[in-house]
């Protein structure tokens, strides 16, 4: 009997009393196997009620019977490996050889994935480490690299914690610098003749070109299909020990020692496996592989000598070590995070070209040359920053406050960053516009409506308020260059953007027109208002312009004032709302009124009211009335005449002349509409003249 | 004069009974499975979190099993209930045709 620790208390184990009832276990398996067999072959003789279909039932249940066969012997093994395990977890740990029966029976249970399976973390990352012990020195020979390969497949593609302490163990005693390696290896293996052609200049100058030469002369050459099969099982070793937190535990500085090898290649060729790794893995990854290299080999154009020897010859893996990271980035959103909001170590930022800088993503914004105009930095963008508000929010769950404030630190940094390089960048990648725009849709409108609100000068994009919750705040002038950027941009994520702006503002309204308008409780009209006169001068509108229909940017801006005005007209209709009007009723898409009506667009001519605050004083009336502080509206402005109270119709969808006239006689001359709306419109007309003028011209 | 002899009931009273006698053999010997497997955690010294769930896993075995015993058992009472039916059907029609020729025997002396 042995107390063993087991990192989850005392554990006491008798190894002797579990090969007792292993065999138990065993005895148990092959009696159940028969009474199985016994029901499944029972007789099934013609039957009278009630006993009809008996039979039938009695051979089905012999199936279900035997379906219990096995995990009892599966359950007999797992005592004989907790036994052996008891038994030479002692010796294995102190470095004592096992009995010739202690490793046949270890090599066995490693054999068929039992030994691992079956032990404790501590005890796997033992096992783990005898076998990288037994493999360091030999790796270089054919058929012992076969066998290692073996082994760790037959233990592999499990992400649970012994499993990562397993190859945790293994990584750590094999060596994590021959891990780095193991894909050079395997290229001389599979391109042993290339030794012949490497040296002169502009050849790789991590080709294993002693091991090509030593099995060159062997007449050894491995096939294209195993070489990519066993890079593969190191990659999967790598992820299970990285992805489940393991390696760090059991070899704290193994992720860096791989990460930062200067053989980047070698070492991006481990992400040919597509399974999980580890976040801090692949932040190490991306600073020595990507931001390294670009330091590098600042020239993108030059070709680079790694291409000529892929692993898995012309068919076979990726050798681009860049698009290698941001893919296995894009499969990790938290190292997706990590790596684009943590700054870079001093020792990566290699050349003049990337002084002064630490910033990753203003590096690969104005320095990462990409080849596909920032469309995989932009998914890798969207993945990090949607990662530290994911877990922001569980982190709040949790009533870890802490954790909260730090996610949102570094994701509303990295929006900083982004937005900062879209408005200021010395180039310009559209797909990024649309990256920054879909993270303002979904995490900063309050951010844009209360920014706007505060009308803050500065010549910055905006901060993080360190003091009210990490919050992002934009400068006026920011926020305005960043919509304006989008606008002009990238039209289909400016879409995007005022559809979910305009679910906001609508919401704003209706939450605070269930009671008259006060200065003391007005502060939302200065931020609808204020987004709205900062959005109208992202989009190149003044006030007192008339609506140009050939212009797309007022196009897009109509769509502000119709998504608002189109919600709070339905709202009417809605009896309890839910979490947003949104969602509860669905904003109309711009396709289906991508203009205001000649109608509509006659009215506005020749008044002091602009289109847009026009449609204002209709969100503001129309938010009044839903919630019946307004209690009438003419028969005419109603979706269906005869249901007083029923929804209005949307004033920005209005073709009429004759209802486009009566809906301005209720809105402007109505004493019980005027009562609710006037002041708030006058408020909000002077926010939006002042912001127009605080801006200047578009 | 006309006799009614019972149609030959459905069901093979013999082979029913043959597999009721499996169904109950079946069922103890299922049951008795499932009392050593409950047992035999007790039987080790194994403590710990792997201990815990193991144990726990022979728990649902020994449960699946026990169900699977219930319901043998109540397949073997249906076998007895219909092989003791059939049995008194097969009994009404011996009786039935025994009647029968008891009266016909006369009338056929008679001729």
């Amino acid at each position: 009997m042995r107390p063993a620790d087991g990192g989850g208390g005392r554990i006491l184990i008798n190894p002797a009393d579990l090969r007792r009832g292993s065999s138990r276990l065993r005895t148990l398996s092959a009696q159940l196997q028969t009474a199985a067999t016994r029901l499944q072959s029972a007789p099934t003789p013609e039957t009278a009620p009630p006993a009809d279909g008996v039979p039938e039932a009695v051979n089905a249940l012999g199936g279900r019977v035997t379906t219990l066969v096995q995990p009892l012997a599966d359950a007999a093994v797992e005592l004989d490996r907790r036994a052996l395990w008891a038994e030479i977890a002692d010796q294995l740990a102190a470095g004592y050889p096992l009995t010739g029966a202690q490793l046949s029976e270890f090599m066995a249970g490693l054999r068929d994935g039992t030994l691992v399976r079956y032990a404790e973390p501590w005890q796997a990352e033992l096992a783990g480490e005898y076998l990288g012990r037994t493999y360091h020195g030999n790796f270089t020979d054919p058929a012992k690299l076969k066998e290692l390969v073996t082994l760790l497949n037959d233990n592999g593609e499990v992400f649970d914690e012994q499993h990562g302490a397993f190859f945790s163990g293994f990584i750590h005693s094999f060596g994590p610098e021959n891990v780095a390696h193991m894909s050079r290896v395997i290229q001389a293996m599979e391109w042993p003749k290339l030794w012949q052609l490497s040296g002169g200049s502009g050849s790789d100058p991590y080709l294993d070109t002693e091991l090509m030469q030593k099995l060159d002369e062997q007449g050894f050459q491995l096939d294209d299909r195993d070489a990519m099969n066993w890079l593969l099982t190191f990659g999967m070793a790598v992820g299970v020990a990285t992805s489940t937190g393991q390696l760090r535990r059991y070899d704290s500085d193994a992720e860096e020692k791989i990460a930062y090898d200067p053989d980047t290649w070698g070492t991006a060729q481990l992400l040919n496996y597509k399974g999980a790794f580890g976040a801090t893995f692949l932040r190490d990854m991306f600073q020595n592989g990507v931001i390294g290299e670009i330091g590098r080999h600042p020239d993108p154009f030059m070709e680079m000598p790694i291409s000529r020897a892929p692993i898995g010859a012309n068919d076979g893996f990726s050798t681009d070590t860049r698009a290698l990271i941001m893919d296995a980035l894009e499969r990790n959103p938290h190292g997706a995070a990590l790596a684009l909001s943590t700054p870079v170590p001093k020792q990566f930022l290699i050349s003049s070209l990337l002084a002064d800088k630490s910033d990753p993503i203003q590096i690969l914004y104005e320095d990462g040359s990409m080849h596909d105009d920032g469309d995989q930095l932009a998914r890798v963008y969207t993945a990090g920053v949607n990662w530290f508000h994911d877990d922001a929010q569980l982190a709040s769950y949790d009533g870890d406050h802490g954790r909260a404030a730090d996610d949102l630190l570094h994701g509303n940094s990295m929006t900083l960053s982004l937005a900062q390089e879209a408005i200021h960048g010395p180039n310009h990648l559209d797909a990024l516009d649309g990256a920054v725009a879909d993270d303002l849709a979904a995490h900063h409108l309050d951010s844009l409506f209360d920014s706007a609100g505060r009308e803050q000068g500065g010549s910055e994009v905006g901060y993080v308020d360190t003091i009210h919750g990490n919050n992002l705040v934009f400068t006026l002038g920011g926020e305005r260059d960043l919509l304006k950027t989008i606008a002009e941009h990238n039209s289909d994520a400016d879409n995007r953007l005022l559809d979910a702006a305009a679910g906001k503002q609508a919401q704003i309204i209706y939450d605070h027109t269930n009671a008259p308008y006060t200065q003391e409780n007005g502060e939302w009209v200065h931020k609808v208002s204020a987004f709205t006169a900062i959005e109208m001068n992202a989009h190149d509108m003044q006030l007192d312009d008339d609506f140009d229909q050939d212009k797309e940017s007022h196009e897009l801006l109509f769509k502000l004032a119709h998504g608002t005005v189109g919600l709070l007209a339905k709202a009417a209709d809605v009896e309890i709302p839910g979490a947003s009007l949104a969602v509860d009723i669905g904003i109309d898409r711009l396709d289906d009124a991508t203009a205001p009506s000649a109608a509509l667009l006659d009215q506005n001519k020749g008044t002091a009211n602009g289109l847009l605050l026009d449609t204002m004083n209709a969100s503001l009336a129309s938010g009044y009335y839903d919630h019946g502080l307004v209690a009438h509206a003419p028969p005419e402005l109603l979706v269906d005449s005869h249901v007083q109270g029923g929804p209005l119709k949307d004033y920005t969808a209005l073709k009429d002349p004759v209802i486009v006239g009566s809906y301005h006689q209720w809105m402007y001359e109505n004493g019980e509409v005027l009562k609710y709306t006037d002041e708030p419109l006058q408020t909000a007309s002077a926010v939006m003249e002042r912001i127009q003028d605080k801006l200047g011209a578009p | 004069m006309g006799f009614d002899i019972p149609p030959m009931p459905r069901g093979d009273p013999r082979g029913m009974h043959e597999l009721a006698g499996i169904c109950k053999t079946t069922a103890t010997q299922l049951g008795t499975l499932g009392d050593d497997l409950t047992a035999l955690p007790k039987s080790m010294t194994f403590e710990g979190r792997a201990a815990r769930v193991f144990t726990h896993h022979l728990q649902s075995f020994s449960s699946r099993l026990a169900d699977a015993a219930a319901e043998l058992q109540d397949d073997a009472g249906r076998l007895d209930t219909a092989v003791a039916e059939v049995e008194r059907l097969l009994a009404e029609r011996a009786a039935a045709i025994q009647r029968a020729a008891e009266s016909a025997q006369p009338a056929q002396v008679g001729q």
